[in-house]
């Protein structure tokens, strides 16, 4: 993807938050010395080109009744990909990961975090043994405390 | 959270690309602008927004390394040591989880290449005085919602 210093400008500052006010894209082409349209053209290509998923709120899910948990489970390579369209299948199940480690401690290799309620999370952990049909480990592993969720990157 | 409140987080989910985005989700709503900024300012205030924002499609703009590093952290400093790995930049997330590998924190990093996260884990370790700990990099992304 070819972005120039001031896309790169813009993300950077995007991801931080914007502005509450009624212009807010006004305000960051002040920061950074652009024209408002040329922010809006910008972000507008951006997201075209896929190198920005969205703006806007991200929401507190303990705030709204929810909880999130991280799933580990240990499936034959072979297996992943029809294990996986069963997780997939859940709107429950937020991000799911093949990995591997560096130093072979841990042999889990498929790694999957659930949103929703206790109940409902416990609930899709169930539905997903019984759809996988096969005793393949599996640990839930929510957190005990959050001590960060902030995505910046650093953008280069 | 009320019916409106409801109805507004729903269009806030993506912002439109307007010189008055804020107006522009009023006219939808029947609402005034006014009453829009203020109540989002009141979401945050409360803590049901976490923040309103970009979201960065990493992958695609080339941070492609994401390392799951699980830490083994002494029971009575879980707290400050979380604390601590939090502040890291590159650390994008850093929970507390109980397993059966001992590991209590674990903390994701990103970064462009695999060496850097391993680079960005070794600080850590060395400012934390931390190191038994294990990395795991995500070879696959099977979905990101």
């Amino acid at each position: 993807m070819n972005l120039d210093e001031t896309d790169k400008k813009i993300l950077a500052t995007i991801q931080t938050g914007i502005p509450l006010v009624s212009n807010p894209f006004f305000v960051i082409g002040g920061m950074l010395g652009i024209s408002e349209e040329d922010v809006i053209r910008r972000l507008k290509k951006l997201k075209w080109d896929g190198a920005l998923r969205r703006v806007g709120a991200t929401l507190n899910k303990s705030e709204l009744g929810k909880e999130g948990t991280l799933v580990a489970m240990k499936v034959p390579e072979e297996k992943i990909d029809s294990v996986a369209e069963i997780i997939n299948s859940y709107d429950e199940v937020t991000h799911n990961y093949v990995r591997s480690s560096v130093d072979g401690k841990v042999d889990f290799n498929l790694w999957f975090t659930i949103t929703g309620t206790k109940e409902r999370i416990l609930q899709v952990i169930e539905e997903i043994k019984e759809k996988v049909d096969e005793d393949y480990p599996l640990l839930n592993l929510p957190a005990n405390k959050t001590f960060k969720i902030g995505v910046k990157f650093d953008i280069r | 959270m009320d019916d409106i409140e409801e109805k507004l987080i729903g269009k806030l989910y993506n912002i439109p690309f307007k010189k008055r985005p804020f107006q522009e989700i009023a006219k939808s709503l029947d609402m005034t602008e006014e009453e829009v900024i203020s109540r989002i300012e009141k979401l945050t205030d409360e803590g049901k927004i976490r923040r309103l924002g970009g979201l960065i499609a990493h992958r695609a703009i080339g941070i492609t390394a994401n390392a799951m590093c699980m830490w083994n952290v002494p029971e009575d400093k879980v707290e400050e040591i979380g604390k601590l790995m939090a502040s890291f930049d590159e650390v994008t997330h850093c929970y507390e989880r109980k397993n059966p590998w001992g590991y209590n924190i674990f903390t994701m990093v990103h970064s462009y290449e695999r060496e850097e996260c391993k680079e960005i884990i070794e600080r850590i370790s060395k400012a934390t005085g931390i190191t038994d700990y294990s990395i795991m990099f995500s070879d696959r992304e099977l979905k990101k919602v």
